[in-house]
């Protein structure tokens, strides 16, 4: 039934989008250690 | 030096290390933000191109500081501290200036490799919007934790430091490898 076919396909797309959240939270993460990382190697006694 | 060495922390203190981490972090959001926007340049390479452009450029930024091409090519920096003028008028908004130009990067020493790495992965790689301000964040807060560190438990930070001073090397290695690590994470891969 086309009904059947919408709501799988809106399923599929809500994986997707589930999966790419939790992969920029993981990348927001990974920015904010890689940036703090950078400027610890600069940082000395002040 | 920002922190005078005294045990008893005034509001004063508090306000000058307030203000000289919101200062590293606009100046790193600043210099962030116009390399995410000259990224867009990069977007006709492909993410095969792009990733190999990224890897030959840590590499040659590697063997520009500390390899055969450190006689040869010299990578941008403004060799040359602070002028003393940015703390005309007040301690606070002299220490604002101060982290301003700190987190900028452009107008004083760049004393590591990491900050290259950075500009490249948000230029070469294209880092989201939103991952190139984490990171801008995050290198401000790396800027000013070691100020912050000694108004808030100066106990520890003093040996710290020296232990980082100490083992400069390993803390360098290790600090890389978050960097490159992180690095590849956030890189546009095409998905």
């Amino acid at each position: 039934m086309p009904l059947i076919a919408l709501v799988e396909q809106i399923s599929s797309w809500a994986d997707a989008v589930q999966f790419q959240a939790l992969s920029s939270q993981a990348a927001l993460v990974a920015a904010l250690a890689v940036g703090l990382a950078g400027g610890l190697s600069l940082s000395g006694s002040i | 030096m920002l922190l005078p060495p005294h045990r008893r922390r005034s509001l004063l203190d508090y306000r000058i290390v307030g203000a000289y981490l919101s200062g590293t972090t606009a100046g790193a959001l600043l210099t962030a933000l116009a390399v995410w926007i000259a990224s867009g340049f990069t977007e006709p390479l492909s993410v095969s191109v792009r990733m190999a452009v990224l890897v030959a450029g840590l590499v040659l930024v590697v063997l520009s500081r500390h390899g055969a091409f450190a006689d040869v090519i010299r990578l941008p920096e403004a060799k040359r501290q602070i002028p003393a003028e940015v703390f005309g008028g007040s301690l606070v908004r002299g220490a604002f200036r101060f982290g301003f130009e700190l987190g900028t990067g452009v107008r004083t020493y760049v004393s590591s490799v990491m900050p290259y790495f950075l500009l490249l992965i948000v230029l070469v790689g294209r880092a989201t919007l939103a991952d190139t301000v984490a990171m801008a964040l995050g290198f401000g807060l790396g800027r000013a934790l070691p100020l912050g560190g000694q108004l808030l438990a100066p106990d520890r930070v003093a040996p710290l430091v020296a232990a980082f001073g100490e083992r400069s090397r390993t803390a360098g290695g290790v600090l890389g490898i978050i960097v490159l690590a992180g690095g590849f994470a956030i890189v546009d891969r095409g998905y």
